[in-house]
């Protein structure tokens, strides 16, 4: 199982890319979490990221998750990073 | 326990990935990981011991230096090092180290995870 | 494998990423490295563009191993890059095939 780290300036193809994975998990990260999660399953977005910018609202589907679930997601998965 | 490895490779005060880096790398050595960072291009400025920012009460290369005292190996890219005039990383915090790619290569080698930041 | 997002020439990540292809690839694990050109990256493909910088990186990886250097078809395609301008160190490879070579490589790194 992948995990595909998405920050803003190459979440277009690191998205498109993680579509084409039926097991990717998606980590919204920094500037990440200005993205739309919608459509996106297994998303998650980083908390400290999440919580400065203000929105938590608008990331419905998303999990929220702290550093220390982050080391567990990527101590599991395979990392791919677009970040 | 997993062998995790950064790729850092902007610096301290202009983006956030220096404070992404170390803080993911102190949660993992929290969780007793072993944690190594290879500092690239940019990278090199997140170790120094000469930063001064009174706006904050700790300063980026503070962050770095907990890493190294809490176990984590960090070593920065040595030709970026003197491009950046930093003297063979003198300037550096003890324990930070100056290297060159193959360290890296050996650290990917003996990593089960890679984050590049 | 090694992917390559960032435009050149706005930032040296162009060159500075093969330096670290040579670096890895001549330490003791003797890493088997890919590169891919994708997103701004794809730039770089073009024919006209300035290799001169990174031209001793390529030569020096090519003395090692056979590496393949892919650019994405998607990725040309959004920026106006026909086939016919893709210099021919590049193969052209489409998301697809991407998609599974991140999945066939151990680590993915983007520069």
């Amino acid at each position: 199982m992948a995990l595909y780290l998405i920050d803003l300036p190459f979440a277009k193809i690191g998205l498109d890319v993680a579509k084409r994975d039926s097991e990717a998990k998606v980590v919204l990260i920094q500037d990440g979490v200005y993205l739309d999660p919608t459509g996106i399953e297994n998303v998650y977005a980083v908390k400290e990221d999440v919580d400065k910018r203000g929105v938590a609202a608008k990331l419905g589907n998303a999990k929220i998750i702290d550093y220390d679930d982050l080391v567990n997601l990527i101590v599991e998965n395979k990392v791919v990073n677009f970040a | 326990m997993a062998n995790i490895n950064f790729l850092l490779t902007e610096g301290p005060f202009q983006t956030e990935k220096w404070s992404t880096a170390a803080k993911l790398g102190a949660a993992a050595l929290k969780k007793g990981h072993a944690v190594t960072f290879f500092c690239y291009l940019d990278g090199v400025y997140n170790g120094l011991s000469t930063q001064e920012f009174a706006d904050w009460e700790k300063v980026p290369g503070d962050y770095f230096k907990e890493l190294v005292d809490n176990g984590a190996e960090i070593v920065c890219c040595g030709i970026c090092v003197n491009a950046r005039g930093q003297q063979s990383g003198k300037f550096f915090y003890e324990g930070i180290k100056v290297g060159g790619i193959p360290d890296w290569a050996a650290f990917v080698g003996g990593a089960d995870k890679v984050v590049t930041l | 494998m090694f992917m390559f997002l960032r435009a050149p020439f706005g930032s040296i990540y162009y060159t500075e990423g093969l330096r670290a292809v040579v670096g890895m690839m001549s330490g003791l694990d003797e890493h088997k490295v890919t590169c891919v050109y994708a997103g701004d990256g794809a730039y770089y493909s073009l024919k006209g563009s300035d290799k001169s910088e990174s031209a001793g990186y390529v030569k020096t990886i090519s003395d090692i191993s056979e590496t393949h250097y892919y650019v994405e078809k998607e990725s040309m395609a959004e920026r106006g890059i026909a086939e016919a301008d893709v210099d021919e160190m590049f193969e052209v490879i489409s998301r697809d095939e991407l998609a599974k070579l991140i999945a066939e490589n151990d680590v993915i790194f983007d520069f």
